[in-house]
């Protein structure tokens, strides 16, 4: 009978430990998906083991995470988790940290964290029409900095409302990121190739083609990727630099299939 | 007073492409305003350092970015999100996109190239703006990351 009720104890603390632990896993998931820094995830995820008594290893591979949660009875459980396919969504990132602090300070139990995690990953964001409108506004402003005429940034904001427009369109169709990527390109160079096709309507078309994919360039993750990189992060820096120089090649292969189409030699450029 | 309107111009230039860029990354609404603010200031910086100061874009970057982390720290304790969340979508009006454009291309000129002349030229252009541009991108987060880490407590805490 006794070894039954210890048995039974036992599988019921495995138990917790378990479903614990798959948290920790998804969290870090989560905060990996929307465009967190590691040392960020890492500093969250212990200051939660440790107000709650477990002591906690990540592990970050490139497209999973691992979490051994052990406690104080030295029972440990590893949990795998892939990371989640978000968008950067910083609003999440800030919620899921406010998270980590309020079960840190006790504010809410880790069982309460469980329960009010998943409504955490619904939180709102930017209608498609507003940042539609900024981002043209962004990549024309930006036209702007480098040198472009009044012209060559109409042309970029005219290119960008085109093809961001292709990008929130097949995002939503759940259509693979590179395809999209060499779509929208593809989409915004030939409009950005306008100077060219029209001559004389701008003195600086080589500024407004060069600028109109410009909104697409992966900076947060790139910027990520050296911050991982300077945090001893390696393996995770290296899978995000890939990740944002694949994105970045995609760009290349859209804006090659753009001169080939408006037949523009690189020699005009 | 035409180089203060220009500086002025930059600044707005940059606000608009850090509000615009940041929005992407969807932070929290009450801080877009903040990534559009620091964008400026830190953008200004650069400006006055290479145009002014004669400054290297390296370095004037660096500089740029220092001032992005450390105004990225006071507005992440005022509006208590992350300071990533004001610091990187503001430091994204720096990015050298257009240094990018022409590795890219010199590159596919390359490729494309005729004789062994033309072939180290593209390649001589490839490297030489890929150089800059690596360091720039370098520069820059280095730059962001010395207050970060600095005032490392503040950093990690603001989400309390």
């Amino acid at each position: 009978m006794t070894t039954m009720t210890a048995m039974n104890n036992l599988s019921v603390v495995q138990s917790d430990l378990g479903r614990d632990c798959a948290f920790f896993a998804e969290y870090a998931s989560n905060m990996l998906g929307c465009g967190a820094t590691c040392s960020r995830i890492q500093k969250n995820i212990r200051r939660m083991a440790s107000a709650t008594g477990y002591s906690v290893e990540l592990t970050i591979l490139p497209a999973h995470c691992i979490v051994t949660l052990s406690d104080a009875d030295g029972l440990s459980y590893s949990h795998s988790s892939t990371i989640a396919d978000l968008p950067n969504d910083y609003a999440l990132n800030t919620r899921l940290s406010n998270l980590s602090w309020r079960v840190a300070e006790n504010k809410v139990s880790l069982k309460e964290a469980e329960t009010e995690f998943p409504h955490l990953l619904k939180g709102p964001r930017y209608s498609r029409l507003t940042l539609l409108l900024l981002v043209a506004a962004a990549n024309a402003a930006f036209c702007r900095i480098f040198g472009g005429d009044i012209m060559a940034t109409g042309i970029v904001a005219i290119a960008t409302l085109i093809g961001f427009s292709f990008k929130i369109l097949l995002s939503a169709q759940h259509v693979n990121y590179m395809a999209v990527t060499v779509a929208s390109a593809f989409a915004a160079a030939v409009v950005g190739t306008a100077g060219y096709v029209f001559p004389g309507i701008t003195s600086t078309e080589d500024v407004a083609l060069a600028t109109s994919v410009l909104f697409l360039i992966p900076g947060i993750p790139y910027i990520n990727s050296v911050n991982d990189l300077l945090t001893d992060h390696y393996l995770c820096a290296f899978s995000r630099f890939v990740k944002a120089t694949i994105i970045t090649a995609c760009i290349t292969v859209g804006l090659t299939a753009a001169f080939l189409l408006m037949k523009i030699s690189f020699f005009d450029l | 007073m035409t180089t203060v309107l220009q500086i002025l111009a930059d600044g707005l230039l940059a606000a608009v492409a850090g509000t615009g860029f940041g929005a992407i990354s969807n932070p929290p609404r009450i801080a877009l305003k903040y990534c559009g603010l620091i964008a400026a200031l830190g953008h200004m910086t650069r400006y006055c350092l290479i145009n002014l100061g004669g400054v290297h874009i390296v370095p004037a970057s660096l500089s740029g970015a220092f001032v992005v982390g450390l105004l990225a720290i006071i507005c992440a304790k005022r509006v208590k999100c992350p300071p990533e969340t004001f610091a990187f979508p503001a430091l994204l009006p720096m990015i050298p996109g257009i240094y990018a454009y022409k590795t890219v291309q010199a590159f596919l000129l390359a490729l494309t190239a005729s004789g062994e002349e033309q072939f180290n030229h593209f390649l001589y252009i490839c490297e030489s703006n890929g150089i800059i541009c690596s360091f720039v991108i370098i520069g820059m987060v280095v730059g962001l990351l010395i207050p970060i880490y600095i005032f490392k407590r503040i950093s990690f805490s603001v989400t309390k």
